[in-house]
């Protein structure tokens, strides 16, 4: 009986305080729901500014993003197997340091065109290399590029030198074609419809002076150097390039056929002409009577390009390129520039009294610029060629060898060359071996350890022309390269 | 010169085949964000059958993806367009390779209008000026008189590209067009915007309406679903990629055939997208 008593007393009790409980959340409920929408609503405000916010800041960092930084170093240690093969600046170095290319690179583009600059350091100074800018269609099918830039020419030299699997490009290049860069105008046709896609072409229109176009900001600044003009004589080059890829093969070979044809004013009266172009050439290769004449530089090439990815360890790459024709050059190969411009330093050595009343020597010195110096012009047929495998170890390795012949001269040969007139050791022909491994060590970070193995022709008329570089026999000039790359 | 270099070069070239033959077992995929539920779910589903195996799934747009896997930051790159020449070129350099491309599953790109919108059905050419900005105005193409809306994807989405290439043949996207982060955020900003138009993967198509699309005036409105994007009557449709830099080994080599298997095709179907055959 007490207990049912009980029990009914807090039955009531709890359902009084249920009922006092409800009325107190219906009394509350309209404030709660105001509450929560205005909760709501201040939510939707933020998200909404936030929105705002992160649109303005997209728009800002889309203007950004059109801006393209860049850059590379590439620090190179050297070593020789033979003393005195490496000449700087007339010193006999077994080994060396270097600073091979050191670039920085800004762009801006848009959707009609874009403009480069570029920097480059090196060991003849600072140099601005690229300075461009390209005007395209808004599909990119066609573009028009105006500046200094690479010339639109074989394979090598508009492949990246950040890209490249071995130190340097091909001997042919580096004597053909050094510096790779001209200023003109470059028009490109890349329309990927139809036939067209797998196909494009580079036509271009160039001072044809090549690397005197340094533009040079630091060093390296003497009268030569300068990005103008030489002559009125215009270089005409392109590039035919193809693609056939076999995709369910996983396999690619391109290619293309490039030409190069350049005239020069000759402010020399002689020239030695080795590939007879010019009418009056006598049995010494010398042809006079040729002021302001027409000195014809014509190159052809053929490159082609193999991808493999058959093998599970990494892709595989063969690489071939072939160039022939007459050079236009100046003595030592280099390219052709019709002026010299030499400096003179002269010292002076005087007897004075110094305050102790004894006779000392004083050792003065002045510096003058010499007045410009024709250059005498030199035409050459020439040859050149290489074929480089490329194979892939995982997305960290890569092992590279490469074969490549480069004869400067090809009228002139074995004992000929030193013996025949106006011949010298710049007509020496060259094989090269060279083999790599590289090793990413991250996306920006790459070593390169490279060995190269150089044969030079011999001529027993060269013996001992240079106390260190007797031609009569192969001259131990194998080099050892150790290069880490960083680039962005 | 011979016994300088064989000292040099073999150790090297041992060491290098020895680390480029070894692979991890955790396997990166990153890419198209069309894609990225599905690839999460394929994760999901085979780590639980392969204990062990680890594959990381992230997002960011087909562009990021094949710049990942260009900078060797990925061992997987999700794409909802092919491979473009620039990035071939670039796999080329580095790698030598040219990429290896699976095609993992069927896409019908579909176009969302906001539920209360009367408009049905859009042409092709009706949608390329809608895009580009000659069509400004519902009333237009049968719908209110009031303003168009445009939101699409970002441009490192790889829907951006397809949609550009293919539905507005290579033209500009209008600037009055509002590119979002995600297929997710396009269909949440038309549910909400009376006015909006956007596009996206069949898979995000909850909330608002989609448009039957034609090839022209002349044939009907199609909707995209299995059967009009198998047999191809749905005029927007794609595959959807995965690319490597190499042919497939090892543990991504047994992730790929599980996807390409029965099984995976299945969550790909289940996700709301069509097998790849």
């Amino acid at each position: 009986m007490k207990k049912s008593y009980a029990l009914a007393l807090a039955i009531a009790a709890l359902t009084g305080t249920v009922r006092a409980q409800e009325a107190a959340d219906s009394a509350s409920e309209p404030v709660a729901a105001q509450s929560q929408s205005e909760q709501i609503d201040a939510l939707k405000g933020k998200i909404d500014g936030v929105e705002e916010s992160y649109l303005d800041t997209k728009s800002t960092v889309d203007k950004l993003s059109s801006i393209k930084v860049g850059g590379m170093i590439q620090a190179r240690y050297e070593y020789a197997l033979d003393t005195g093969i490496l000449d700087s600046k007339s010193m006999s170095l077994q080994n060396r340091f270097r600073i091979r290319r050191g670039r920085i690179k800004v762009g801006h583009e848009s959707s009609l065109g874009d403009i480069t600059a570029q920097i480059q350091y090196a060991e003849d100074g600072i140099k601005l290399i690229d300075m461009y800018g390209s005007f395209y269609d808004p599909w990119k099918f066609v573009k028009v590029r105006l500046g200094a830039q690479d010339i639109p020419f074989g394979y090598e030299i508009g492949y990246s030198s950040s890209s490249m699997e071995l130190a340097e490009r091909s001997l042919f290049e580096q004597s053909v074609f050094n510096g790779e860069k001209d200023v003109g105008a470059v028009f490109f046709l890349n329309y990927n419809e139809g036939i067209f896609e797998h196909v494009d072409l580079k036509l271009g229109v160039m001072n044809g002076s090549m690397n005197v176009v340094g533009l040079p900001i630091i060093g390296n600044t003497g009268n030569g150097a300068s990005a103008s003009e030489f002559d009125d004589g215009k270089a005409f080059l392109g590039r035919l390039g193809f693609k056939a890829p076999v995709k369910d093969a996983n396999f690619e070979i391109d290619g293309g056929v490039s030409g190069y044809y350049a005239t020069y004013l000759s402010q020399s009266d002689a020239v030695i002409d080795f590939s007879k172009q010019l009418s009056n050439t006598n049995a010494a290769y010398k042809s006079t009577g040729n002021l302001k004449g027409d000195l014809k530089k014509q190159i052809f090439g053929a490159d082609l390009q193999t991808y493999f990815s058959l093998l599970p360890i990494g892709g595989t790459v063969l690489r071939g390129e072939f160039y022939m024709g007459n050079n236009v050059c100046i003595s030592g190969n280099k390219v052709y520039t019709p002026y010299s411009y030499g400096v003179t330093t002269t010292t002076k050595t005087d007897s004075v009294t110094n305050a102790s009343g004894k006779k000392v020597a004083v050792v003065t010195s002045a510096t003058t610029s010499d007045a410009k110096a024709v250059n005498t012009p030199y035409i050459k047929p020439m040859m050149g060629w290489y074929a480089t495998l490329i194979q892939n170890l995982g997305d960290d390795f890569q092992i590279v060898g490469r074969f490549e012949q480069f004869d400067p001269n090809t009228e002139v040969t074995g004992d000929d060359v030193g013996k025949v007139a106006n011949t010298s050791a710049d007509d020496i022909a060259y094989t090269q071996i060279s083999a790599g491994v590289n090793y990413f060590l991250s996306g920006n970070v790459k070593l390169t350890v490279e060995y190269d193995h150089k044969m030079n022709e011999t001529s027993a008329s060269l013996k001992n022309v240079d106390p260190r570089k007797d031609y009569s026999g192969d001259i131990n000039n194998d080099l050892l390269t150790l290069q880490l790359q960083y680039k962005f | 010169m011979k016994i300088l270099s064989a000292k040099v070069l073999l150790p090297i070239l041992g060491a290098a085949l020895v680390v480029g033959a070894t692979s991890g077992k955790t396997v990166t995929v990153k890419g198209s964000d069309t894609m990225v539920i599905m690839a999460q779910r394929w994760a999901e589903a085979y780590m639980a059958k392969h204990p062990g195996a680890v594959i990381q799934v992230t997002g960011g747009g087909s562009g990021v993806g094949l710049s990942a896997l260009v900078n060797g930051s990925t061992d997987i790159a999700n794409a909802s367009r092919p491979m473009k020449s620039s990035e071939m070129n670039q796999l080329k350099e580095r790698y030598g390779s040219l990429g290896v491309e699976i095609k993992t599953a069927k896409d019908g790109i579909t176009l969302y209008v906001n539920e209360h919108n009367p408009v049905n059905e859009l042409t092709l050419e009706q949608l390329r000026e809608i895009y580009t900005g000659k069509i400004t105005n519902w009333n237009q193409v049968g719908g209110s008189n009031s303003k168009i809306i445009l939101y699409g994807r970002e441009n490192s989405s790889g829907t951006f590209a397809y949609f550009r290439d293919n539905v507005l043949k290579g033209k500009d996207y209008a600037p009055s067009c509002q590119h979002m982060p995600g297929t997710a955020a396009v269909v949440n900003a038309v549910s909400k915007d009376k006015n909006g138009i956007g596009y996206g993967g069949a898979a995000y198509a909850k909330g608002v309406k989609e448009i039957a699309v034609k090839k022209d005036a002349a044939t009907p409105g199609v909707k995209p679903n299995a059967q009009t994007i198998k047999n191809g009557t749905y005029p927007i449709s794609r595959y959807l990629y995965m690319y490597l830099r190499n042919r497939p080994s090892g543990e991504a080599k047994q992730f790929i055939d599980w996807v390409l298997s029965p099984e995976g095709q299945a969550i790909a179907v289940k996700v709301g997208y069509f097998p790849a055959k």
